[in-house]
């Protein structure tokens, strides 16, 4: 049994040796609910609409069911998601309850953590959750939903914080109550926010404890109702906008046209001579991902991962109209990569246990890490060590006006900055294959293996 | 520490009754202001609805 799945004691997710597979185990009273679901038009239904993925019933135990299902590698996780990520994941999560409520069943959870990104596409994945409807209750999930899913959103619509991130710390959601006041004043002129969070949370529910003996009396019109004005709030939220430098870094720089063109050049012979494993590529600053989609064109599965926040936002975006299954954007920063969290720290996994590629690339970001963040050439070498089996790595000299940029706003105490270094220290860790100047730039590509 | 003991799933009765209660006001007026706009313009923006 995986150390993520101890909380539901009617059903396990069981995982094969090798890691390959999943299985999910469902036992004791829910075994009978769970096999009708699982013949059930409901399901039938999740599956054409694309929001499930198939399970298939593999074997039959005196007590228990196996199933088997497809593993969707590697997953990232909400607090690794942008807006649009997690706006997506949440109106799945609406439209599933109320499909599930036409058809006699009802979510027990909803938390973005039964949601997984298979490139553009949420799948709800937790079939387990699922139970019959019970006549006249409310939905048992609500609360958690306007936790995880509702406020972080409606946060992000009025501020720059990512409240999603602090899922790491906050594993179960947020206290309503207490991050309610971070919304500003402007937002509750917003009906929306006014109706399902400022007065229920807010100002009438403040303090009052309500008591197991309160009588359930909600009908299935009424909870109908109420999913659909959740989806209509949701449906009409929008991220608060910032100017980041990031956001049109390939359009407005002073190193577009012949700078992009030869590093596009170089970049794309060196993917159709590669000739490693093909499974996953890695890339680290991917910006508007316009490396990312030079990789998929070789790769299975590109992870496109980038420290400002809108440009992944953006990059989610535009797979999402492209359709594109194969590019996986998320959220991170490098030099405070995702920890690994929860009971026993098993219950999600770490930036490395999840991120491992054959192929990185590491495009005008070493500049930024030694700079910015102070991290020493040989220490960077070392992360992408642990990442990938072979690396395609910018090195930006000092002379760089982007360089320039960055010292001009602290003192400079990289008196070592070179080349030289870079490569000492690259070497440590990786074997050099082809090291090629930028023609007219301050720029060296190199291609690299893991030793 | 009292809280600890609430289950959080107790106590929403209140909250979704009163959601919907306001609810059921603003889409009613929703409806009679799309339906008026309809007259004046054909909506093609985003057509991501719960049942699609």
């Amino acid at each position: 049994m995986l150390e993520n799945s101890f909380k539901d004691p009617m059903g396990h997710i069981i995982e094969s040796s090798d890691n390959s597979k999943i299985f999910r185990k469902v036992m004791g009273a829910y075994k009978d609910e769970f096999i009708e679901f699982y013949n059930s038009t409901l399901y039938n239904t999740l599956l054409e609409k694309k929001y499930i993925l198939h399970i298939e019933s593999i074997q039959e135990e005196q007590d228990a069911t196996i199933f088997y299902s497809e593993r969707i590698h590697p997953i990232t996780y909400p607090y690794e998601w942008t807006f649009h990520q997690l706006k997506d994941a949440a109106l799945l999560t609406l439209k599933i309850q109320k499909l599930a409520l036409t058809y006699g069943y009802s979510l027990k959870d909803a938390t973005p953590f039964n949601i997984v990104f298979k490139g553009y596409q949420p799948f709800f994945v937790d079939y387990f959750s699922f139970e019959r409807y019970k006549a006249n209750k409310p939905w048992v999930a609500f609360e958690q939903f306007m936790k995880m899913f509702y406020l972080p959103l409606a946060v992000r619509e009025y501020t720059p914080i990512n409240l999603s991130k602090d899922l790491i710390s906050h594993i179960d959601g947020f206290e309503l109550r207490d991050y309610i006041s971070m919304l500003p004043t402007k937002a509750y002129f917003n009906i929306y926010h006014l109706i399902n969070l400022i007065v229920p949370y807010k100002w009438i529910n403040k303090n009052k404890r309500t008591s197991h003996s309160e009588k359930p009396n909600f009908s299935l019109e009424k909870q109908i109702k109420l999913i659909e004005f959740l989806f209509d709030a949701i449906k009409n939220m929008r991220p608060h906008k910032q100017l980041t430098t990031w956001n049109d870094y390939y359009d407005h720089t002073i190193l577009e046209n012949n700078y992009l063109e030869a590093k596009t050049q170089l970049i794309q012979n060196w993917i159709k001579e590669y000739k490693g494993s093909t499974h996953t590529a890695i890339d680290f600053g991917t910006n508007n991902g316009y490396f990312a989609k030079l990789l998929k064109t070789k790769f299975e599965s590109v992870l496109a991962t980038d420290i400002d926040y809108d440009s992944v936002d953006a990059l989610y975006l535009s797979i999402k109209k492209e359709k594109d299954s194969s590019i996986t954007p998320f959220h991170a920063e490098l030099h405070n990569p995702t920890p690994a969290i929860g009971w026993n720290l098993l219950e999600r996994t770490s930036f490395f246990e999840r991120f491992k590629g054959n192929l990185g690339t590491a495009l005008a970001i070493t500049h930024h890490l030694r700079i910015t963040n102070n991290v020493p050439f040989e220490l960077q070498a070392k992360f992408f060590a642990s990442c990938v089996e072979h690396l395609i790595v910018e090195y930006v000299d000092k002379k760089d006006p982007k360089v320039q940029i960055l010292l001009s706003k602290k003192e400079d105490v990289y008196s070592t900055y070179s080349i030289e270094e870079f490569k000492t220290a690259f070497e440590t860790y990786f074997m050099i294959h082809e090291e090629t100047p930028i023609d007219g730039f301050d720029r060296v590509l190199f291609k690299m293996e893991r030793r | 520490m009292i809280l600890g003991y609430i289950d959080p799933g107790s106590g929403s009765v209140i909250v979704q009754a009163l959601v919907v209660a306001f609810a059921t006001i603003v889409v009613f007026f929703k409806t009679i202001k799309n339906y008026i706009l309809s007259f004046f313009k054909k909506s093609d923006e985003e057509n991501e609805t719960i049942d699609n």
